[in-house]
């Protein structure tokens, strides 16, 4: 099975000639991500516009510090995280998302969500998760999706664990409320 | 007791071992396994207009303007701002074998320094309109070329020793070339010199 998405892995060769400034790497990266990013960006910004705007920023700032890659993990999970950054501070700044404060997240006990099997009453789920918050839709495609753990969340978001927690329990809540109402 | 969904959202090992002894947890996480696997299925959305020469055109326009952080060894730094001053420094050099020539050439000389002048205003222009302007960025590039082409001739002339004459006109060429790429572009106002 071929690899897709952030899966594919680019040789070191490319890497190393991206480093030097050589167009034609630079574009097997962009060629390689484009499609991947723009999906991730717009999972997350529900604008196909804004993606779109998000991607290519995100890309000039992987060829501005490519040199600072230094191979020790992934080249693909480097550039998620570029595009994911990108991502939420451009969602910020375009004033879309409000972040609640740690004392304003309700913490959750509750044992519901999942009892019954919801999702069968829904046809569209991609329409479904675009009625969620920007904030709840991001945390729910980054950690179920994506597969960050919460600490790794809370961090993009500069804020705590259960802040992440509290909302992705939150993001599944609204979806069974929007399905079964 | 039940798991709570947090719980169940992130299951350790104990929660596991709950799991697979409790019917009622067993279904719920078989429901939320479902749940996932949904949004894992989600069909991948590919970049509408995927256009690597544009992306290159903004990225090279960028690069270009950061250049001169990156020292003066870089040959892109030339054009960019530093070819006004780099002129004038070399037009100084130069000045004193200019100044045998005669009083015309003295002219000359000063009218060159007179257009140095008049190229800084006009570049800085150019620069701020080009960098307000994200449309602007591919016609850019070309006439960074054009005006490119032009530094590297006065370059040549210094090198040679080439007459102030040369000089003027190539310095004029520069001068009319950013004058008419100014007044082509909307809401642009030539400041006047």
């Amino acid at each position: 099975m071929t690899a897709s998405g952030f899966q594919q892995q680019l040789s070191q060769d490319v890497i190393q000639q991206a480093k030097t400034g050589n167009m034609l790497a630079l574009e097997k990266i962009y060629l390689t991500y484009a499609d991947t990013s723009y999906n991730l960006a717009f999972r997350i910004s529900g604008n196909q516009t804004l993606a779109q705007d998000i991607v290519q920023e995100a890309f000039i700032k992987v060829f501005t510090k490519v040199n600072n890659f230094n191979c020790d993990g992934s080249f693909a999970g480097w550039i998620r995280r570029i595009v994911v950054n990108e991502t939420i501070n451009r969602v910020k700044s375009e004033s879309l998302l409000r972040l609640d404060s740690d004392s304003e997240v309700v913490e959750f006990q509750s044992s519901h969500l999942f009892g019954t099997d919801w999702l069968d009453a829904c046809s569209d789920l991609e329409f479904l998760l675009k009625e969620l918050s920007i904030t709840s839709r991001a945390i729910l495609i980054l950690h179920e999706v994506e597969g960050y753990t919460h600490k790794e969340i809370a961090s993009f978001y500069g804020k705590s664990v259960s802040f992440s927690k509290t909302t992705l329990s939150r993001a599944y809540s609204s979806l069974m409320k929007i399905i079964l109402e | 007791m039940h798991l709570n969904d947090e719980q169940l959202l992130e299951l350790d090992d104990d929660n596991e071992y709950h799991i697979s002894q409790c019917e009622e947890c067993n279904k719920r996480a078989k429901n939320l396994a479902k749940l996932r696997k949904e949004l894992k299925n989600l069909p991948l959305k590919s970049l509408p207009d995927k256009n690597w020469q544009t992306l290159k055109q903004i990225y090279s326009t960028r690069n270009y303007k950061a250049e001169p952080m990156r020292g003066i060894s870089s040959g892109k730094l030339w054009p960019v701002i530093g070819v006004s001053i780099a002129a004038s420094a070399l037009l100084m050099i130069f000045t004193p074998s200019i100044d045998i020539f005669g009083s015309k050439a003295l002219s000359q000389n000063q009218q060159i320094v007179a257009l140095i002048e008049k190229n800084n205003l006009l570049q800085q222009q150019l620069v701020d309109f080009m960098s307000a302007q994200d449309k602007e960025k591919i016609h850019g590039s070309l006439i960074r070329s054009q005006l490119s082409l032009i530094d590297q001739s006065i370059q040549h002339v210094h090198l040679k020793e080439g007459s102030s004459n040369e000089l003027l006109q190539l310095w004029n060429q520069r001068c009319e070339l950013m004058k008419e790429e100014l007044s082509q572009q909307p809401n642009s106002h030539i400041i006047r010199i």
